[in-house]
């Protein structure tokens, strides 16, 4: 086991989202990821019991990942939340309480559909406090496949949980899941306060439902007034994310953001470089063996008080100087 | 008041020629046809380059040609309605005839015309015409344009005839139309090809050879049989049968022909081709069914040459002089008719044993004359008899095996029917009758569906065999040529190194030769002719099998010894079917290899003679039948193969009954393996 | 002519084929990649023949997965790799990739660290999927390859084919995909329990990245 410091990880799953906190009592991960990307991370950081995951919201991909860390059977895990039962009759949600009944550690597993504001602080493991921001009760109640006070379809990205992580009454980070326009709206109505210096922007900057992504993407910046958002991709892919309108919103919006991708789209590179790179943070990232990454598994070191994000901006830069001749985040922006 | 006259604009020479004739075929043809009035015995059409524009087109013929008042008031004068059709020309021919509008359009197909004729009635002098179409575009009347009609003496006066050339044709000539054009020159010619009163014309086409063949050839070759007859100067005969590629199909000495000792007539040898013009034989094959019906119409029947020279009116159309029609009403599936069938009685009568009528409408109807026609009856009574007792060898196996409950649903049937009273019974049986034979007819044409699918069907399976075995050559091919690239990049041609580049090129050329053999095959499988009913040798066929496998079985290490009866044993049948029996049989010997471990691999293929059929024997030593009952493996879908078919073995069994045989299996046989035993009736050996 | 991969010294490299060209391109391509080729013409006759001798004559093998159609061996590719990873012996196998093939390579997928497409076997990729074999022996695993105990279900079962076929999904791994294997693959005394919707655990490597490359191992029956 290597010393470790307190660290908030935005791992480089490929297409999906993980954030795993170590903090001084626990290990609390939001969302698992797709694949091994997860597993391997804990491998790697030396990690045999996951004290929390909270899963942002219930669908497929998701929950795919959840049932892959318990089935392992290598880490023990004491809190699960999901924060619906949209799947609930579906096979793999049975996949899931099977794995959750037979997989060797889950005897003791507390497992609960239900994770909306009223959750906030309960997962605290340490210094860091978790708060949840969204869903709020009223459409945490109503669910996916329902409507809003607006009458809005809600999707289970609608009901996505946002989770806003706070240390010493200053925030560190803003997870969003899929949040999409109606879950937006709603959040933004509730007059929580959102800001934080990193954001995970939703959907790996995908197309937020039927919403004008160039409008969605000023309001939320808006609300969080982040120093850095992080798009979550996997290099390729159907959608090739993060979008250019998003990319190009948010550096409207904010002129000095940092904008960072875990793995390098193809529309910022035609090739990934020849050579490993040398900036990438020494953990588990899902595009290290293709050199895929750009940014690789983003790290935010909680024990000093600046809170600095690694890779840093000008490491990070350089390789994109070198190996991105399209960056999306250096485009000019006229 | 002035004189003044009706004239015609240029244009009119388009409207009237190209517009009113858009055929190009349509237009040469007529200048074939007036070769024809004129007597030619041969008119040469050449097309010269014409598949691009620019080419020539020549007719040219050996008939009477023309004198100058013939052109000027004939050839040139266009429009008027040709002379009464029963006026006869020199040589006895209806003329065909035209306005002359066809070949108006024909001739302006060329930027020039040119005409030199020879004529018959004056053969001291020729005579050319040049016309040059583009005089015409730039004149206001046809009037306008002078022609200048050269008269010279001749040399050679010995020949006549006239030759048309056509230059500087502007649009090419389509492969249908030279194929249209080819259809109507057949139609015009002698079939028989009578070099003193027949109508002689050849087509040259260099870019159309199979057309041009086809000129030559005729339409003999869509005969299903080929009767020929020999009585030599003893009165004795002899006859054989043979199908369209002329295989033996059936032979007979004088006894089988004739009960009286000889015939009493002169020398003689009788030709006659039998078609079937059904829809069903004529479905895989390239001539189309209504063109041999009209060449039939036009020159069927049985034409009589004596001493060469041939004698109307035998054989012209609606002369039945062998009652051939007469039989046919009451033998339809086994007599030929005069619609039906082509032929020719050829005597050498040099004792002048017949002799003409006096009003040249025939030959005095006395003993010479009525043995000839005795001989064709004869032979015709004979020929009927062979087809009937090969179809018969089929057909037992196919009653015997009729189902139990059509039999007794049929004895139920005649029952009731004798038990009515007298008067509607009879109506009802014939009716019955009726009915029965309309059914019998529409069991063979199904029956014919499906041998072809059949045949296809086996077609698919050594397709898929073939298609699977050629994966390996392939990807040995890609493999090696991507070898060469690498190579090539990293500079070891450069290097000179020779060995590097030479072998993975003499895989690349093997591998590609082993391509080759494995669709050849499968290619042959499928050819139309394959399908077409005739002699089926046996031990060709069986050679001809075993060679297609011959690449494969040795890929597969896998050795085939063959073992031949004496004789050479065939029946009537396709190739095709007898081919799949054979070729899935090997297929099922190869695929069982592959469930034993490695050794030694045997096929033994054999054939013997056991009276009146053949048996062939195919054994291996592979694993024998395993996995499946014995009594299931002829079931369709049946198969111990991940990815088999399961059809071989039934395609087998059905195409074997087909040829009236019967198939069966030793589990473990003569090598240890399976052994299947198929035996057919045989025709001879 | 040799090369030490992973600290393991490979000079001669046999080549298991059943066709004599495919044997001598893939010397061809041996040779380019600095190492000994050593052809094997058969034929084999038992299992423990091939691996025998082949591993006594050489320090590793590049084998193909079809050696019965030309009478050369009585066993698959698949599993003579398998044998030979058993004995630490490195191997890779050759395959054409096709449906059929994929199945009766599943079953011994375990230990096949790597796999060529039959016109892909260049000196890069041998090297690659010798060394990748190496490591495995020391128990490094490249993440595609590493095992992972997790759980699968029964979607479908058809049992009308010839070898019975069984369409599983791994939700942990993709859940809306059915991957195909046979009733075979799993222990007889399961056999009974395989029927839709039952489940097993399983050691899979959960970070392939095409159904293909999976494979399942020590499959267990927990009830329902």
């Amino acid at each position: 086991m290597r010393p470790i410091d307190s660290t908030l990880s935005i791992v480089d799953v490929g297409h999906g989202n993980c954030a795993v906190l170590v903090d001084t009592a626990g290990v609390v991960v939001i969302d698992a990821g797709p694949g091994t990307a997860l597993l391997e991370f804990l491998e790697q950081e030396g990690i045999a019991k996951v004290d929390v995951v909270l899963i942002s919201h219930a669908d497929k991909d998701h929950i795919g990942g959840l049932v892959a860390l318990i089935s392992s059977q290598r880490y023990e895990v004491d809190v699960i939340r999901i924060n619906s039962d949209a799947l609930k009759d579906s096979k793999l949600w049975d996949d899931l309480l099977f794995s959750l009944n037979k997989a060797f550690f889950a005897g003791a597993v507390q497992f609960n559909v239900s994770l909306t504001v009223a959750d906030s602080g309960r997962f605290d493991r340490g210094d860091v406090h978790i708060e949840i921001l969204a869903p709020d009760l009223y459409i945490a109640g109503r669910g996916p496949g329902s409507t809003d006070r607006d009458g809005r379809r809600l999707t289970s990205n609608s009901v996505s949980a946002v989770i806003r992580l706070i240390k010493d009454q200053t925030p560190i980070a803003l997870l969003t899941g899929d949040l999409d326009e109606v879950g937006l709206d709603n959040l933004i109505n509730n007059n929580l306060d959102c800001r934080a210096p990193v954001l995970v922007f939703p959907h790996h900057g995908g197309r937020p439902g039927m919403a004008d992504t160039t409008a969605f993407t000023k309001r939320l910046v808006d609300l969080v007034q982040p120093e850095t958002v992080i798009f979550s991709v996997r290099r390729g892919g159907q959608n090739n994310n993060p979008r250019p309108d998003i990319v190009r919103a948010v550096r409207e919006s904010l002129p000095n953001v940092r904008v960072a991708c875990t793995q390098l789209s193809k529309r910022c590179a035609a090739n990934v470089p020849a050579n490993q790179p040398t900036h990438l943070v020494d953990k588990y990232a899902d595009g290290r063996q293709t050199n895929g990454c750009c940014g690789g598994t983003f790290v935010i070191n909680l024990s000093e008080d600046n809170r600095p994000l690694f890779p840093v901006l000008q490491d990070h830069a350089e390789f994109i100087h070198a190996n991105a001749e399209t960056a999306l985040c250096e485009e000019p922006l006229n | 008041m002035s004189k003044v006259h009706l004239r015609f604009a240029t244009d009119i020479l388009r409207r009237f020629g190209e517009e009113l004739n858009p055929n190009p075929d349509q237009g040469i043809l007529e200048l074939v046809k007036n070769a024809y009035d004129a007597d030619a015995r041969h008119c040469t059409i050449e097309l010269i380059s014409t598949g691009a524009p620019g080419g020539t087109i020549t007719v040219s013929d050996d008939g009477d040609g023309m004198e100058e008042s013939d052109i000027e008031d004939g050839w040139l004068v266009l429009g008027r309605s040709p002379k009464i059709a029963t006026e006869r020309t020199r040589l006895g021919r209806i003329p065909a005839g035209n306005k002359g509008l066809g070949r108006l359009a024909a001739l302006r197909m060329g930027k020039t015309t040119s005409l030199i004729t020879y004529p018959r009635n004056d053969p001291q002098r020729e005579y050319q015409l040049l016309i040059d179409w583009t005089k015409f575009a730039a004149a206001d009347v046809v009037e306008d344009v002078p022609l200048n009609l050269i008269s010279r003496s001749r040399t050679n006066q010995l020949h006549h005839g006239s030759l048309i050339t056509i230059a500087d044709v502007a649009i090419p000539l389509t492969r249908t139309e030279v194929k249209r054009l080819a259809r109507g020159i057949l139609l015009l010619a002698d079939p028989f090809g009578d070099e003193q009163s027949g109508f002689h014309p050849v087509l040259k086409a260099p870019e159309f050879k199979d057309l041009e063949r086809l000129v030559q050839a005729k339409y003999f070759n869509d005969a299903e049989f080929h009767l020929r007859v020999d009585v030599d100067a003893n009165g004795h005969a002899s006859a054989v049968v043979t199908d369209y590629r002329g295989q033996a199909l059936f032979g007979a000495d004088h006894k089988e022909l004739s009960s009286e000792p000889i015939y009493r007539c002169p020398p003689a040898e009788f030709d006659l081709w039998v078609f079937i013009l059904s829809n069903t034989t004529f479905s895989s094959r390239p001539t189309s069914i209504e063109e041999v019906r009209t060449w039939l119409r036009e020159f069927g029947g049985v034409h009589l040459y004596l001493n060469g020279l041939r004698v109307a009116p035998y054989g012209n159309p609606g002369n039945d002089w062998l009652d051939m029609n007469l039989h046919r009403v009451q033998h339809p599936e086994l007599r030929p008719g005069t619609n039906t069938s082509i032929g020719r009685f050829s005597v050498t009568d040099l004792d002048n044993k017949l002799r003409q009528k006096t009003d040249r409408s025939g030959i005095v109807e006395d003993e010479a004359f009525n043995e000839l026609k005795r001989i064709a009856q004869d032979a015709l009574k004979w020929m009927a008899r062979e087809r009937l007792r090969a179809r018969e060898i089929t057909r037992t196996k196919e009653r015997t095996e009729a189902p139990k409950d059509v039999e007794q649903a049929k004895e139920n049937l005649e029952k009731v029917v004798n038990s009515l009273p007298t008067r509607s019974r009879t109506r009802v049986k014939k009716q019955l009758d009726q009915y029965e034979r309309v059914r019998q007819k529409e069991t063979q044409v199904l029956r014919k569906e499906v041998q072809l699918y059949r045949t296809l069907g086996t077609a698919g399976i050594t397709a898929s065999v073939f298609a699977h075995e050629s994966r390996n050559p392939i990807r040995l091919i890609i493999h090696n040529a991507k070898l060469l690239i690498r190579r090539a990049k990293d500079g070891l041609f450069k290097r000179k190194d020779v060995a590097a580049l030479e072998q993975p090129l003499e895989r690349v050329l093997r591998q590609g030769q082993t391509l080759q053999s494995f669709t050849h095959l499968t290619l042959t499988l499928i050819d139309h002719d394959k399908r077409r009913i005739g002699k089926v040798d046996v031990h060709e066929r069986v050679k001809g099998v075993l060679q297609a496998f011959d690449s494969l079985a040795k890929e597969r290490k896998v050795q085939v010894i063959p073992n031949y009866a004496p004789g050479s044993p065939y029946f009537r049948g396709s190739d095709a079917a007898f081919e799949s029996i054979l070729t899935n049989l090997i297929v099922n010997s190869l695929k069982a290899f592959e469930l034993v471990p490695p050794g030694p691999r045997t096929i033994a293929v054999s054939t013997e003679l056991i009276g009146e059929t053949v048996a062939i024997r195919v054994a291996d030593n592979g694993p024998g039948i395993q996995g499946i009952a014995v009594k299931n493996i002829w079931l369709p879908g049946e198969t111990t193969y991940a990815n088999g078919t399961g059809l071989g073995l039934t395609i087998v069994q059905d195409s074997v009954r087909d040829l009236g045989g019967s198939v069966d299996v030793i589990p473990k046989g003569a090598l240890g393996g399976a052994e299947f035993v198929v035996e057919i009736p045989i025709l001879g050996a | 002519m040799a090369l030490v991969l992973s600290g393991t010294n490979i000079e001669r490299v046999g080549v298991v084929d059943d066709s004599e060209d495919t044997r001598d391109t893939i010397s061809d391509e041996l040779q380019d990649a600095q190492l000994e080729p050593a052809p094997f013409d058969g034929p084999f006759g038992t299992l423990n023949d091939l691996i025998g001798t082949v591993a006594a004559a050489a320090d590793a093998v590049v084998c193909d997965h079809h050696l019965s159609p030309r009478n050369y061996a009585p066993c698959t590719g698949a599993e003579a790799v398998a044998n030979w990873y058993a004995n630490r012996f490195p191997a890779v196998l050759v395959t054409r990739y096709e449906k059929a093939e994929i199945e009766e390579i599943r079953k011994f997928r375990r230990s096949i660290p790597s796999l060529i497409p039959s016109d892909e076997a260049n000196p890069d990729t041998i090297v690659k999927g010798l060394q990748t074999c190496i490591e495995e022996f020391k128990g490094l695993f490249i993440p595609p390859r590493k095992p992972w105990p997790n759980m699968f279900r029964v979607d479908d079962i058809d049992v009308n084919a010839n070898p019975v076929q069984v369409y599983v999904v791994v939700p942990g791994w993709q859940p809306s995909e059915a991957i195909r294997l046979t009733l075979d693959m799993f222990p007889e005394a399961l056999r009974e329990h395989v029927k839709p919707d039952e489940r097993f655990f399983a050691v899979m490597n959960m970070g392939a990245e095409t159904q293909e490359d999976l494979y399942f191992d020590n499959i267990e029956y927990r009830g329902k």
